[in-house]
């Protein structure tokens, strides 16, 4: 713990205590357990709006599932008067994240995926273009934590990863550096977002904080939503 | 009570559209092949959606990888929908198949289930979905089409109040004796499934709120004392317009309780939670005239086909190969893995540059095999490999493409079985394998040979003209001699290895550029200034001072022995392949300078590529594990790169060729060694042997 990693079984009580939190915050995460794994992991869908803003990022991306044209205009008479015609609206990508436990760095992963509608995965480039200009700069100059295409370990498909290699060192000094400094720190291994807390002492941890500070400070550059009252309820 | 229809706008309805996950393509694709086979009847699958959208986002219907699960598994605050999976077994049977009679069975189904009451029991019936499929397992590409079954009774829905928001029919405290009856109701209600009602009734009373199931709505509409409000969670978000899911209710209110309620108060549920609080206000709730249906007997008429994002009434086809095609994922995962590297520690490398590189492997023996694994690794995707023998049982132990399987009935083509254990290791690769035999100076050609020879001259002149880099992986000295002059010639990168029994030698040939006037001076490491341009650089043949000959015809060990211990072959193809890597980082590629020196003091900055040094040489001696990196310049008189020989051979092609294979003194005379033979005494050659086994 002291080094920022944390056991599986350690883990297993964050997941549960987490996702109590998550209840109480009216947030959805949800407790999966695995049948081969030990502790599970939990996960979290949403919704990304491509508003105009992001749409602008994102310029690039179209779904590719569009009509098919070798299949004729079928014989299907389906019009009437009760249905509102939609006008194409916002686009909405659909992500997914999980939190899943790595034996080999003894940290937590965040696994995702974005997708059209169509289930049609958004490439690492699209991705990268959703992660808010402020993040972009920072991690490409930093370079301590990036994103790449994996397998989930449980489910067995391609996931984006957020690299666990940096969790512990960031998660140390956290921990150390909470310990002694109350004030909000502009350190950026502090965290990308920036998210500080009251000061306490690691031993006096509430169980769930350690995934409450971990989380929040990647969740910002995937954009996973998370409210700031997890840092105000998981650290009282 | 209002009883007249005049003016009254109708309400209309806003549609679902389909949201799937790639987990739900990867599930049906594995149930196709295990599960289905040819099967195509239709399976029961799941979806699920929910009433708390953000403004703005379309009424979705989600079908994800637990849509086949027996158990339906909704995530919570999400509600269920019944679906059928109609998985056709050719993109013909999906075009061909019936889809009105699709649709009519599903309302068939679905007008049972309400006039039956079925659907009052189980309130989940009346939201339905059927999706038609034809799965391309060989492209990863998916055809689909969804229908949401929505029956077209009553014709119209006439509004006698329009949709106003809850938070203005109720007040707060009336809003809050919902929620907490609501929310009672859900705990009470969740069947051992876990599924949620989407749909239910709010009583109206004096005293409060009460809310209650759908089959107690015979007794609540009799109870004098309260107003009944039929509710549903709608996924729509507009202001104007309920979601699908309201339809069928309404249908359903029409034939069972019409004839006593002309016209129903209806609540479209929204529930969404905003920055950690619970909100409801903007849920609608308008009342609608409804014309009786207990009189109808045959099943109305159904809508539900789902239009595409043009809007028009077609199919849908997404392309998954991109994540689900494993050729292609272990491509991304292998440049990945490179990236990775590259963002971790080499920011400037020049990964593109490595995996653009055609590389021509001559020799696909000890040599050949381990040069291959090792440009795989860097993510080079074509590989090509020439090589005239068959694989022999000693050969799988070294020669790490290959395995025993290959030696049997008389062994299988090297060059050819070698690109085929590449494609096995990783589909991705362009690998081929030609089986040719390279000629030798001084190796005399029979009369009937010729024709033979001159066609496969042609072939490897080709080969070396389609690649970037040439590696000469042979056996014997004299087979490097043609292509060294090749690769002279057409100015490529090429990279020299050759073994001996615990020493080993790699060489970047200088690369010349057409029409640059040749380096002159003596052989060897005379010259003392210590940085040698890549263009001045020598070759395998610079510091010999006799030409090859025929190398084999003395040898005590036959091509079957082994003479290298055996790590060497390793060490040296992956040292090969390094080399080339940092030539291809240095802005300078083959013309990247080398000191003669190999001093620490004498390296500049020019000689550097981000991976460091670009060494002429590497001279290996296994015994003291121990590699020194000399550097020499070209010599005027080689006999396979000096300008006189390169001129020969672009004026007089194969006849010059077959001047050099036929003539023993033939290349010594041309460039002039003759001569200087009987200037020099034997100047002490730092010779290797590569009387290795590597082919
Ligand atoms: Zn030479």
């Amino acid at each position: 713990m002291v080094d920022g990693t944390i056991s599986a079984s350690v883990f297993a009580d964050e997941l549960h205590a987490f996702v109590e939190l998550s209840a109480t915050l009216k947030d959805t995460w949800q407790l999966a357990m695995a049948n081969d794994s030990k502790c599970g992991y939990i996960s979290k869908r949403q919704l990304l709006k491509l508003d105009q803003h992001l749409a602008d990022v994102s310029s690039g991306m179209v779904e590719s599932s569009l009509e098919v044209d070798e299949l004729t205009e079928q014989e299907v008479e389906d019009e009437e008067s009760n249905t509102i015609q939609v006008k194409p609206q916002t686009r909405v990508i659909s992500c997914e994240y999980h939190v899943v436990y790595s034996d080999s760095y003894s940290v937590p992963v965040l696994y995702f995926n974005m997708y059209h509608d169509s289930g049609k995965l958004l490439t690492l480039d699209e991705i990268w273009s959703l992660v808010p200009q402020i993040y972009q700069s920072r991690l490409s100059q930093e370079r301590w934590t990036f994103l790449t295409q994996q397998e989930h370990p449980i489910l067995g498909r391609p996931y984006f990863q957020l690299h666990p290699c940096h969790t512990a060192s960031l998660m140390k000094h956290s921990v150390l550096s909470r310990a002694t400094k109350p004030e909000i720190s502009t350190d950026t291994a502090q965290g990308l977002a920036g998210v500080s807390a009251t000061s306490h002492t690691p031993s006096m941890r509430r169980k769930g904080s350690y995934l409450v500070q971990w989380l929040s400070s990647v969740a910002p550059v995937v954009r996973l939503g998370m409210s700031l009252e997890y840092g105000l309820i998981g650290n009282n | 009570m209002a009883t007249s229809a005049c003016s009254t706008a109708n309400l209309q309805f806003a549609p679902f559209s389909s949201a799937l996950d790639a987990g739900f393509w990867h599930k049906l694709s594995e149930n196709k092949l295990d599960v289905y086979g040819l099967d195509d009847k239709p399976r029961k699958i799941h979806g699920f959606y929910f009433n708390g959208d953000a403004v703005g986002i379309p009424c979705r219907l989600n079908v994800d990888y637990t849509a086949f699960n027996e158990i339906p598994q909704i995530p919570p605050n999400y509600f269920l929908s019944h679906g059928i999976l109609q998985n056709k077994n050719t993109i013909d049977a999906f075009k061909s198949c019936d889809k009105k009679e699709l649709l009519n069975d599903i309302a068939h189904e679905l007008w049972l289930d309400i006039t039956s009451g079925k659907a009052i029991d189980d309130p989940t019936l009346l939201s339905k979905f059927l999706m038609l499929t034809y799965a391309d397992l060989k492209k990863y590409h998916y055809y689909y089409w969804f229908t949401f079954p929505a029956l077209c009774a009553p014709e119209t829905f006439p509004l006698t109040k329009k949709p106003i928001r809850f938070s203005e029919r109720f007040t707060e405290e009336q809003t809050n004796a919902f929620l907490a009856a609501y929310t009672q109701f859900q705990e009470s209600t969740r069947g051992q499934r876990g599924v949620k009602t989407g749909y239910f009734i709010l009583q109206e009373t004096q005293t409060g709120l009460q809310v209650a199931n759908l089959k107690d709505a015979d007794r609540l509409l009799s109870d004098p004392q309260g107003k009944v409000l039929f509710c549903v969670c709608d996924p729509s978000t507009l202001a104007e317009h309920p979601g699908w899911p309201v339809r069928n209710l309404l249908t359903l209110i029409a034939y069972h309780w019409a004839d006593k309620l002309p016209e129903v108060e209806i609540v479209s549920f929204r529930d969404r939670i905003s920055q950690g609080s619970r909100d409801i206000s903007h849920s609608l709730v308008f009342t609608v005239q409804l014309q009786s249906l207990s009189n109808l007997t045959e099943c109305p008429k159904c809508v539900g086909w789902e239009k595409n994002a043009k809007g028009k009434l077609v199919p849908r086809m997404v392309d998954l190969s991109a994540t689900m095609d494993p050729v292609k994922l272990s491509e991304s995962s292998v440049d990945l893995n490179l990236k990775l590297m590259r963002w971790r520690l080499l920011p400037e490398l020049d990964l593109e540059k490595i995996t653009r590189t055609r590389c021509l492997l001559l020799g696909a023996g000890t040599l050949g095999c381990n040069v291959a694994r090792s440009l795989l690794g860097w993510g080079v995707r074509k590989i090509t490999f020439v090589d005239n023998s068959r694989i022999s049982y000693s050969n799988p132990v070294r020669q790490s493409l290959f395995v025993f399987e290959d030696c049997l009935h008389g062994g299988k083509a090297k060059a050819e079985a070698a690109a085929e254990s590449l494609r096995r290791i990783f589909p991705g690769v362009d690998a081929q394998g030609h089986s040719l035999t390279i000629p030798m100076p001084g190796h005399p050609l029979s009369e009937s040979s010729i024709e033979q020879t001159r066609k496969d001259v042609a072939v490897l002149e080709e080969l070396v003209d389609q690649h970037d880099v040439i590696f000469l992986l042979m056996d014997t000295r004299e087979s490097r001699w043609l292509p060294t002059l090749l690769g002279a010639a057409k100015g490529k990168i090429v990279l020299n290895a050759a073994l001996g029994f615990d020493t080993f030698l790699v060489v970047r040939h200088g690369v010349k550029m057409p029409g640059e006037p040749m380096d002159t001076g003596p052989p060897g490491e005379a010259k003392l200034s210590s940085n040698v341009h890549g263009s001045q650089l020598g070759c395998y043949f610079c510091n010999d001072v006799v030409a090859p000959g025929d190398s084999t015809r003395d040898r005590t060990l036959d091509q079957q022995c082994t003479v290298s211990r055996p790590g060497m072959s390793m060490i040296t193809a992956a040292l090969a392949v390094e080399l080339l890597v940092s030539i291809l980082q240095h802005p300078e590629e083959g013309g990247a300078p080398a000191d003669t020196s190999a001093r620490d003091e004498h390296i500049t900055k020019d000689m550097m590529s981000i991976l460091g040094l670009v060494p002429h040489q590497i001279r290996g001696f296994l015994s003291r594990y121990y590699n020194l990196l000399p550097a020499s310049r070209a010599f005027e008189k080689c006999t396979a790169c000096s300008s006189i020989v390169i001129e020969h051979y672009r004026k007089e092609g194969f006849g010059f060729l077959l001047s050099a294979f036929n003539q023993p003194s033939y290349l010594e005379d041309l460039t002039g060694l003759t001569q200087l033979h009987q200037e020099t005494l034997d100047s002490e050659v730092w010779a290797i042997s590569d009387d290795d086994e590597s082919m």
